[in-house]
């Protein structure tokens, strides 16, 4: 096993991701607030230090969508009218997600290896 | 937290905030979006995010019935309607979930920016889940729920009669505005479209106040659900209304304010279920949607004329007022002689007339007023018929 499939960011609590969350692979959505997408967008609420207590290894991923059309449906919502849309190709390299809570909400969980280039990975198409 | 909020209001204190939990999220994206707030005695709320900082959540809260929250989850309801209907209670809620205050605000004192956007619906995702769930598989159904006894599900027995009759009127008016696309036929509902827009109830879901229907015809039923469907979206929109009503008759507007006029005046919730469809509509929209369609009907509109043949129940030579039995409808209507007509001497129950009408719609009374313009003796040996056959 290489360095690059083994490795999870030091902030991520133990057994985080859980073992049942399949390898990201495909296009990915998420909901940023600037254009090209700002450190903040890219940063998880555990790293951003918000969220309260508890679901630390929910906290530690990003919220993210599968589909572009449920993110637009979501900017419906008060608090996320003036997101844009970011997009990114991603694959088993980059980490692991998985459908957690609400019908429609994956979270993403990113090895280490690739945490700081995580802004650059996604773009702007909404 | 942003700047607009209407923090001047009433400040709500009391053992109420430390029962407030959220009991299911319906949307989340880095944390609960949209959620089902458990008070004290289980009672339930939805609730919105509005705003947030660093330290905490704002949360929007309104009281929520099953029957709003099935319509929410079938695509009848909007969030924003679901949540709007009474005062809002807004609450902080920090971010390990404890709710630190509370106070009540006016709707429309709180800024749009705050308020989930006109019409949108909860995400499809989380309403195709509720399909494939064994709660979403209940037939052709109508749910009626008082909003004066939610918990008990009685009803008047005059409620539970005006809203089906109020219910079978818009679906034979929609029936008929459907297959007369051209808007040719004017008058009484032709026969064929009334019997194949029947609904018949033989029994009720046990533990609710859920009618199962049983319709003459599955498709009337379903196209009709869905024009009723489109035509409650689109509310918010008046141009998009103007354009739905245009080419349906005017009986289906006036039988559609008619309907929300009996929601609206015996405070009801009112879900119609069908192959995973629904219309929803509640007390608390029903006042806004009638008046925007009933303003919609008159825009630009000389009224409708149509023509009906039958006896005249009444005359009043007085104050020109009178009522007349449509025997083609074999329903009575009511009306008022246009002022330039001059009239001798109408036999009442004696004669069949055939009448030429003009219908208008009235925005405080939500019935038609029938202008008589016209009228002539149809055939004087016709038999005498005053009221409808049992």
């Amino acid at each position: 096993m290489t360095a690059l499939t083994s490795e999870w960011p030091e902030h991520f609590p133990a057994c985080c991701p859980p073992d049942v969350a399949p390898d990201v692979s495909g296009e990915v959505f998420r909901l940023v607030m600037a254009d090209p997408p700002s450190e903040t967008d890219t940063k998880s609420y555990l790293e951003l230090g918000k969220g309260g207590k508890g679901r630390e290894c929910l906290r530690a991923g990003l919220s993210c969508a599968k589909t572009r059309e449920h993110l637009e449906e979501l900017r419906a919502l008060p608090t996320l009218k003036g997101c844009k849309i970011a997009a990114a190709t991603l694959t088993p390299d980059h980490g692991k997600m998985m459908q957690t809570g609400a019908a429609g909400h994956h979270t993403l969980w990113l090895r280490a290896s690739v945490l700081p280039e995580a802004r650059a990975m996604f773009r702007v198409v909404a | 937290m942003k700047q607009g909020w209407p923090v001047n209001e009433e400040l709500f204190t009391g053992d109420t905030l430390s029962t407030l939990e959220i009991d299911t999220v319906l949307v989340e994206y880095d944390g609960p979006k949209v959620a089902l707030w458990k008070g004290a005695n289980d009672v339930l709320a939805l609730g919105v995010v509005a705003d947030e900082d660093e330290t905490s959540v704002r949360w929007l809260l309104a009281s929520t019935e099953r029957v709003e929250l099935d319509g929410m989850l079938l695509g009848a309801l909007s969030v924003r309607d679901a949540l709007t209907k009474h005062d809002a209670l807004v609450c902080d809620v920090e971010r390990d979930g404890k709710p630190t205050a509370a106070w009540r605000a006016d709707w429309s004192r709180i800024p749009e920016d705050f308020l989930p956007s006109r019409g949108a619906l909860l995400p499809s995702a989380v309403r195709q889940q509720f399909l494939t769930s064994p709660a979403a598989d209940r037939g052709h159904s109508m749910r009626i729920a008082s909003v004066a006894s939610p918990a008990s599900h009685k009803l008047e027995f005059t409620e539970y009669a005006n809203v089906l009759t109020a219910h079978q009127s818009l679906w034979t008016a929609g029936a008929q505005a459907l297959s007369d696309k051209d808007g040719r036929h004017r008058g009484s509902v032709k026969k064929y479209i009334k019997q194949r827009s029947v609904m018949y109830a033989s029994a009720e879901h046990a533990g609710s106040f859920e009618v199962e229907i049983f319709p003459a015809d599955k498709d009337t039923f379903a196209q009709v659900g869905d024009l009723v469907q489109r035509i409650t979206r689109a509310s918010d929109d008046a141009e998009a209304l103007v354009n739905l009503l245009r080419p349906l008759q005017r009986r289906f507007a006036m039988a559609y304010a008619k309907y929300l006029d009996v929601i609206d005046k015996r405070g009801l919730n009112v879900l119609t279920r069908w192959d995973g469809s629904a219309t929803f509509m509640g007390t608390g929209t029903a006042r806004r949607v009638r008046l925007a369609v009933l303003e919609a009907q008159s825009m630009g509109d000389d009224g409708e004329e149509f023509t009906l043949v039958g006896q005249f129940v009444s005359f009043n030579k007085n104050d020109r007022k009178f009522k007349f039995y449509d025997s083609e409808a074999e329903e009575e209507v009511d009306g008022v002689v246009e002022p330039d007509l001059e009239l001798d001497d109408v036999k009442v129950g004696a004669t069949t007339y055939k009448i030429e009408v003009t219908a208008f719609p009235d925005l405080q009374g939500a019935e038609e007023a029938l202008i008589l313009t016209a009228l002539v003796e149809h055939d004087p040996q016709a038999p005498l018929k005053l009221t409808p056959s049992p």
